[in-house]
Parts: C-alpha cells; sequence; structure tokens
C-alpha cells in the first residue's frame, strides 16, 4: 500500500476569488491532495469566514490558505485557529498572484500543494518560540489592544543536541544582533533583541537551533515539490529565495521562476543553493529585500553566491545557475538532475550535497579553498601537537574524535561533519605553535575517503594503578616547560597518575 | 506572605459573570485577566483541598467565559488543557491529591532548587525573595506558612504585581517601574527555573495529569514575560496608550 503523501489531517481552504479560477484549482488540488479537504470559500480574504466555527465542524490538524490578498489581521487568524484547537503556526498562507496567465491553474495548485507538504513537517513549538508583537503604524488608542496581537515564532535551543557544555558559541558568534545570550551555562534568545534573521539555524552544527516554521526540512519539503516533475508545467523550473519581508510580485518575471520564502536572503548558506540544483531546478536565484538588507547580510551573501559559482565552474556547469536575483524575463535553464533524496538542508546533509554534485558531474575529484566555504579540513603538526585531546573534547560537530585503544589515542578526524568553526584552534593548549591547523575547503576526494586518523599518540600508565597518566608526547612537553631543574618532579609526574600522586602526598583529592 | 488577602483563588473581582466580551480590550483588562491567571495558577500548585478545588472549579467557569479573549494568547491551548484536566479530576479529589503528593513529594515545586548558588534549600535565593516580597510591603503570613521561593508563592507575588498595575491602569499608564519589577521577577526568577522545573517534570511524571498544571504554567509565564517585555517596549518608542480606552 502506497504511503499516503499528508501524515495530517489537512485542508486547503482557497479564496473564490483566487486567480485565475478558483473552481478549477480546487479540481486539480482535489486530484493532487486527495486525502485533503479542498474547499471554497467566500470571503476568506476579507476575513468574513468564522474559521474557528468551520475548523470545528472539519476537524483537521494542518489547515493552508490561498489567499488572492494579504491578511490584514494577522492575529485574529491566529485567534481563530486556537479557539478550535488548531495550532497557528500548522497554517499555511500563500498569497496568489494575480496574472498568471496560461498554466495558471496547474502553478497555483502546485504552489498550494507545496504549502501542504511545509505544513506536514511543522513539529510544534516551546513556549520560548513563541512571542508576541503588534503590527507596525498603528495609532497610539489601537496600539497593545489584544485585537492586533499576532506572534511569530523565533530560535529556540534544543538542550539534548545543544553542545554549549563543549564551549561552543556559535550562535552567539553569529548573531548580528547579540540576540543570544548565556545565562547558567545556556544559551538563551533575548526575544526583543532577536530579527529572526535565522543566522543561527543554519550555523548550528548540530542543528540544536530550532525555529518552528522555519525548518530546513519545511523548506526542503517545499522546494522539494515545487520541483516535482510529475507537478506543475512541464519544462524547466528555475526556484528563487525570497527574504520573507519582500512581498508582492516580481515585474516580467517569466512563470517557470518559482519563489520560496527564506528567513533573509543573507542568510542562506550555500548547501541551500546548490541543493535545489539536485532536486531538479535548472538556477537559483537569491531576491533580498528590495530596500536593502536590514541584517547588512548583503556582502555574505555575495560571497556565498560567488562561492557556488566556483563550485559550479569546478563542475563544469555555467556559473550563472546560482545568482542574485537580477534579469528573470528569460526562461530558467534545464535541470541537472532530480535526486529522491532528503536531508539536504539540514546540518549533516550540507557534505552530502557537494558529494551528490560531484557524482551527478561524475566529476568526483576537486578541491575548492574560499573563506566562504561551508566545511573544513583539519591538520595537526606531529611535531607540536601533544595529543591531549582537548580539540576533541570542544569539537560541536564530532567531527574531531578522540578514540582510545591499548596504549593508543586516536585522533580522527571527520572531513563530512567539520564545519570550520575554529573551536578546535581556539582550545588547543599550542595554538601558539600552530599545533592545528584549518582551512575552509570542500575536498571531494577526502569527503569520499570519509574518516581518517589524523594521528595516533602512546599514552603512559601509572606505574602503581595501572590507568592512562597521559600521551606521552603530554608529559614530554610538561618536562620540557619545567627544564633540568625540575627533572626529578617531571619524572615523578611521568610514572604516576594524579590521583596515586595526592594518594601518597596523603592529602584528598579536593586539596 | 499576607497582603490582607488570603491565599485563595479570587478571579471574580477582574472578570465578572457576563462580562461583555469585546472584540478588542483595554490593556486594564488584559492586566486584570493576567491577576485572574496568577492566581489561579498559584491555587493550581497548593494542596488540593476540598474547599480551594470548589474556588478553583468556580475559577475556571469565569475564565473559560472569557475564552474570545484568552484565545488571543499563545498560551490558550495549555490553559485550555489544564482546565479540562482539572475539571475532570476535581470530580475525583483524592486521585488529585495522589498525583500532587507523588510528584511534588519527590520534585518540590521550589526554586532553591534549582537557583540557588550554593544548592541550599534555605539558601541566599530565600533571602533575596524576601527582600522582594518586603520591598513591596509584603510581610510573611503565619496563617500560610509556605516557603517564599515555592511555585505558588511566587505566583501570588505576580498576581499582587498585576493587581497594583490593574488599579493604576484605572488612572492612565502604569508607573514603569512596576512593569520593570514584573518583568525582572519574571526573568531572574519564575521563568528561570520554570523551564528546568517542567522538563524535569516531563521525565519524570509523563502521565500525572499535574505535568499539564506545569506545561501550561510555562506557557503562560514565558508568554507573560514577553508581554510585559513588550510593553515596556512600547513605553520606551512613544508611551502607552490610556488604559481606559475603547476598543481599538
Amino acid at each position: 500500500m502506497a504511503t499516503p503523501r499528508l501524515a495530517f489531517r489537512t485542508a486547503v481552504l482557497i479564496c473564490e476569488d483566487l486567480p485565475p479560477d478558483a473552481r478549477a484549482i480546487r479540481e486539480r488540488l482535489t486530484s493532487l491532495l486527495p486525502e485533503a479537504i479542498v474547499w471554497i470559500s467566500p470571503g476568506l480574504c476579507r476575513g468574513e469566514i468564522r474559521l474557528a466555527d468551520w475548523i470545528q465542524a472539519h476537524p483537521v490538524e494542518r489547515l493552508v490558505l490561498g489567499l488572492c490578498q494579504p491578511l490584514t489581521n494577522p492575529g485574529a487568524l491566529q485567534a481563530e485557529a486556537r479557539k478550535a484547537g488548531l495550532d497557528p503556526f500548522g497554517v499555511e498562507i500563500r498569497v496568489l498572484e494575480a496574472g498568471q496567465g496560461p498554466g495558471g491553474v496547474e502553478r497555483a495548485a502546485l504552489q498550494l500543494t507545496a504549502a501542504a507538504d511545509r505544513a506536514q513537517k511543522y513539529s510544534g513549538s516551546r513556549p520560548e518560540q513563541v512571542r508576541p508583537g503588534f503590527p507596525q503604524g498603528l495609532d497610539r488608542r489601537a496600539l497593545l489592544h489584544l485585537s492586533w496581537l499576532f506572534y511569530e515564532t523565533v530560535p529556540g535551543v534544543d538542550p539534548a543536541r545543544c553542545a554549549a557544555e563543549q564551549g561552543c558559541q556559535i550562535c552567539r558568534q553569529v548573531c548580528p544582533y547579540g540576540a543570544w545570550q548565556w545565562t547558567d551555562g545556556w544559551p538563551e534568545l533575548d526575544k526583543a533583541a532577536c530579527q529572526t534573521c535565522g543566522l543561527c539555524l543554519v550555523s548550528c552544527p548540530r542543528g540544536a537551533i530550532e525555529n518552528p516554521t522555519w525548518a530546513p526540512e519545511q523548506i526542503e519539503a517545499e522546494i522539494f515539490t515545487l520541483l516535482d516533475p510529475h507537478l506543475g508545467d512541464p519544462g524547466p523550473r528555475g526556484l528563487i529565495f525570497e527574504c520573507r519581508r519582500e512581498e508582492g510580485e516580481i515585474p516580467d518575471a517569466h512563470p517557470a521562476w518559482l519563489k520560496v520564502k527564506a528567513p533573509c536572503g543573507g542568510m542562506l548558506p550555500p548547501s541551500w543553493l546548490l541543493a535545489p540544483l539536485l532536486l531538479g531546478a535548472g538556477a537559483v536565484r537569491v531576491r533580498l529585500c528590495s530596500e536593502g538588507c536590514p541584517h547588512h547580510l548583503e556582502e555574505r551573501l555575495r560571497g556565498v553566491v560567488g562561492f557556488c559559482q566556483e563550485v559550479l565552474a569546478q563542475l563544469d556547469l555555467e556559473r550563472d545557475r546560482v545568482d542574485l536575483a537580477g534579469d528573470l524575463h528569460s526562461p530558467p535553464p534545464s535541470g541537472i538532475d532530480r535526486l529522491e533524496e532528503s536531508g539536504l538542508f539540514t546540518p549533516q546533509g550540507v557534505a552530502r550535497v557537494f558529494q551528490r554534485l560531484g557524482e551527478v558531474r561524475q566529476r568526483v575529484a576537486w578541491q575548492l579553498t574560499s573563506p566562504f566555504a561551508p566545511l573544513g579540513r583539519i591538520d595537526l603538526d606531529p611535531e607540536a601537537c601533544t595529543g591531549c585531546a582537548r580539540c576533541a573534547q570542544a569539537c560541536p560537530a564530532g567531527a574531531l574524535i578522540r578514540e582510545e585503544e591499548a596504549d593508543l589515542i586516536r585522533l580522527v578526524f571527520d572531513p563530512a561533519r567539520c564545519v570550520a568553526c575554529a573551536q578546535c584552534l581556539t582550545v588547543c593548549p599550542e595554538q601558539a605553535s600552530s599545533a592545528i591547523r584549518m582551512a575552509r575547503e570542500v575536498d571531494l576526494p577526502a569527503l569520499r575517503r570519509g574518516q581518517v586518523v589524523l594521528r595516533e599518540f602512546p599514552i603512559a600508565r601509572c606505574l602503581a594503578c595501572g590507568r592512562p597518566i597521559a600521551t606521552r608526547s603530554v608529559l614530554n612537553r610538561i618536562e620540557a616547560l619545567l627544564g633540568v631543574e625540575d627533572a626529578a618532579l617531571a619524572r615523578y609526574l611521568r610514572q604516576y597518575c594524579a590521583d596515586c600522586r595526592h594518594a601518597f602526598a596523603g592529602f584528598p583529592k579536593e586539596w | 506572605m499576607s497582603s490582607g488577602r488570603k491565599n485563595q483563588p479570587e478571579a471574580r473581582p477582574a472578570l465578572r459573570r457576563g462580562m461583555r466580551m469585546e472584540e478588542a480590550i483595554p490593556l486594564s483588562e488584559a492586566t486584570r485577566l493576567r491577576y485572574a491567571l496568577y492566581r489561579f495558577f498559584a491555587a493550581s500548585f497548593l494542596y488540593p483541598r476540598r474547599d480551594r478545588l470548589e474556588q478553583m472549579e468556580e475559577a475556571v467557569e469565569v475564565l473559560k467565559a472569557c475564552t474570545p479573549w484568552l484565545c488571543r494568547f499563545a498560551f490558550y491551548e495549555p490553559w485550555r488543557r489544564w482546565a479540562e484536566r482539572f475539571l475532570e479530576q476535581a470530580e475525583q479529589p483524592w486521585g488529585l491529591k495522589l498525583a500532587y503528593t507523588d510528584l511534588f513529594g519527590s520534585l518540590p515545586p521550589q526554586a532553591s532548587v534549582y537557583l540557588d548558588p550554593d544548592g541550599l534549600i534555605r539558601g541566599r535565593l530565600i533571602s533575596e525573595l524576601e527582600a522582594i516580597y518586603r520591598g513591596m510591603g509584603l510581610v510573611p503570613s503565619g496563617a500560610y506558612p509556605m516557603p517564599p521561593d515555592h511555585l505558588a508563592v511566587e505566583l501570588e507575588f505576580m498576581a499582587f504585581l498585576c493587581q497594583r498595575e490593574a488599579s493604576i491602569w484605572q488612572e492612565g499608564p502604569p508607573d514603569l517601574r512596576l512593569l520593570s519589577l514584573e518583568r525582572s521577577f519574571l526573568s531572574r526568577h519564575l521563568r528561570r527555573w520554570l523551564a528546568r522545573f517542567a522538563r524535569d517534570v516531563r521525565r519524570q511524571a509523563p502521565d500525572n495529569p499535574y505535568r499539564d498544571a506545569v506545561e501550561a504554567v510555562e506557557a503562560f509565564v514565558v508568554h507573560d514575560a514577553d508581554w510585559v517585555t513588550e510593553i515596556l517596549r512600547h513605553a520606551a518608542d512613544g508611551g502607552l496608550p490610556d488604559g481606559s480606552a475603547g476598543s481599538g
């Protein structure tokens, strides 16, 4: 039996004025989403429908609204959903553009189907991931009245995945607003300061930072459907990432360019720009805010786009398959492939994007170094590194691994996991001697090889209890630091572990 | 702690049965709603005596009549879940008493467990809280001996601040110092430990009916901290509207 497309009971409500023809769109949607309730609702855009009553009569868990104009008061819709027991963040709203021309019904149905698929990936929100707000520009009397109250989601931390205990502070380092603060050893978001640019979401190597309405899985599900060759018009398709703040049509854009919202155009990582090419897009464009990026991330985006173009050049593909949104009058080029693969937008999927691109283009031996590369390579200097393994303890991505076997400590490196956060460099006690070096690069042969042993270090064991004291290199380093005057002490340190030394001295460990 | 009121749920002064439900409510009414909710939640974490349960049942009915307002807020769903669970459980008080003792006997709802710098149950945190309560003119009550860091007492204190804020709204925008005190108490105390307490409850007693109470109060307190912050932000941007103003 085939798996149903929709995991949750879903309804699609469309405005009766939806261009080009609401009834034809409903018919098409009914065939695309046979499990969903598809309903034409007069006055939906004007707020005339009592949504709570409708939902109570048709109990659903996810809702898609196809509108012909933006809602004036999204808070009222959220309250209606809540009243009927529906999570308001499980409601996807799509404002469909007028003047669709030929194929408009098919495109409208495609967008609403993609929205329904996106809604399936919404997995709920926690209280700390929601903040109240009021629309801008209200007069003083109307301000702060509950009728205008609405909620939006903000990033939150999943403590089970967060690497704060290892000293990771990547979210704090990347936030342009200083919104991540440390309380009791854990990151806590200052909701008032957060502008939901999304940089922390894509920078966390463990995916511990989650914004419930901007999860990578949701964005991927929408893109996957938008680029599905079995749906919509035949022919090449292009994808436009658009900042969520940007509204309205792109003048004279070719209808084969399909839009998908992102928290901010400037936050897009290279893997998000390249992955759609594997899912069937002929080209990818990024549309920044027309009045300039409010987070001042234009330079970052240009760098990321430039890096993606370098990757495309390595693959013998046209560089402009990934670009900033410019001339969109022409149709996009044909796609390079369509993989039925998911997880390409998650932090763990970054390396896979480059590997798959190499496989699809049969270019498996390329390497690219760039300050915008999302992956890193770690090298150890065999002379300077003592094998203390502080780097492995601190690595939030799990790219550096410490393995212990018999009388050896082994430092293992996984290039597919390294996000070049430089945490290992920060904690290395031998940093002054460049014991550890990091390069931002995508190295396909290294990715193919997988985990490699960087170096093995022999362990010195305690003469009294037999437990490991440290690596011999660490003890050599200590001896060198102590100098010849303390040779006896150095020898003592080499022979006994800290516990036994304390026991000999007759002092409690705490001393 | 005593402020001239008994430590009982008392939603009626703020929200009378049959009060007209307008689409938009002014901030003064929102503050009264917050007061009523804080009192209800505070009572939820006291031992479920029969008389208390009766008063809480009445409070739930009054608050349920405010659904058109309550559903405007993000904490509505967890609140509704707890209110329904409570009404269901209140019919078998022995079950609720057992659940209360079971859960809070092993997991005391006290801030010191999570926040005291020395890990003491009667440590520095207690002194800090007592100083805050005394600063607002409250003194420990002999009739209701409760530790000052108990969840019910901290929620009662917030109810007291909301009551004071609501009375000031009658005259005009409230004193910003009062709002700042609310925000600081929420962020430095209640909110700081409630999430961890809720996590422990979810892990330790996933089927206990009080789990819904803890989740509801967590959602409400997190929301309230954001709400007060938002009001203060608007106050800083250009002043607050008159609390007694009509619908927006």
